[in-house]
């Protein structure tokens, strides 16, 4: 996913923790991310009405933006499906997290897995 | 869910079972073992060659179960009945399949996950166990 968005020096730090820089321009930097992004107002210090001003002139490529209020999730299009086979112990397993984290079981699994990749990919680089 | 072992009577193999599954049947030539888990079994383990092994695997039945030859062992494990799908975008697949390396993707994603949830609920249980201790010990003060 492709985020272009205006230079502002708090996205710039929190997005790249997560993205890499593609294109710096004099106004606006463009980022790839691999997975979900998700920011509120406070990370950047602004005020709601700065903030949607700021969200509306970030744009996506391959994914979509979704704010709500004074949060905004970037999120990449899942466009591949992975199917994995579990005993009915390891599912029972998973549905504990799940309900835990009150999420959806595929969700939950998602969530482990992402996490894992996430943390060996920010290691590596 | 247990599933359910049938395999030809034998003193080495019930001795090297006697800890893995718990016996609930019996006839003069055979006996029927339930087991829970994974179970891997080494031709070390029967002291068997090689040949009475593959006799071994050949004569083996799984009942709510499978086995497989691998690593030259044999591998017993529950069925797999449920089928999750996870969708992923194309970066986090792509990490997926660079970090996999030769192994099945979905093999690699299933070991990421059951590692995190096996500590994850041992941490709970552990926590659980900390908390009634500590009420019990409020209990008596």
């Amino acid at each position: 996913m492709l985020i272009k968005a205006p230079f502002h020096k708090r996205f710039d730090s929190f997005a790249k923790n997560y993205c890499n820089v593609v294109l710096q321009a004099k106004d606006y930097v463009v980022y790839e991310a691999i997975t979900d992004l998700r920011i509120t107002a406070v990370d950047l210090g602004m005020r709601p009405r700065q903030f949607s001003a700021f969200c509306d002139s970030i744009e996506v490529e391959g994914g979509r933006k979704v704010r709500k209020g004074t949060t905004l999730e970037l999120k990449p299009y899942r466009n591949k499906t992975i199917y994995i086979k579990l005993t009915e112990e390891e599912y029972a397993a998973l549905r504990e997290y799940a309900d835990d984290q009150n999420l959806t079981v595929s969700g939950a699994f998602r969530k482990i897995l992402v996490v894992s990749l996430m943390r060996t990919w920010l290691n590596a680089i | 869910m247990p599933y359910k072992i049938k395999m030809l009577k034998d003193k080495g193999v019930e001795q090297a079972f006697q800890y893995r599954f718990r016996k609930v049947g019996e006839s003069r030539d055979f006996v029927v073992y339930e087991s829970e888990g994974d179970v891997w079994i080494s031709p070390e383990m029967l002291g068997a060659t090689t040949e009475q092994f593959l006799e071994f695997y050949k004569t083996l039945k799984v009942y709510g179960g499978r086995k497989e030859l691998k690593h030259g062992q044999i591998h017993v494990a529950p069925a797999r009945k449920i089928v999750l799908p996870v969708r992923l975008s194309d970066g986090e697949f792509a990490l997926l399949k660079n970090n996999a390396g030769d192994e099945p993707l979905a093999q690699y994603a299933r070991s990421i996950v059951l590692q995190f949830l096996q500590d994850y609920l041992y941490q709970k249980e552990e926590a659980l166990k900390a908390r009634r201790l500590s009420s019990a010990v409020n209990d008596l003060q």
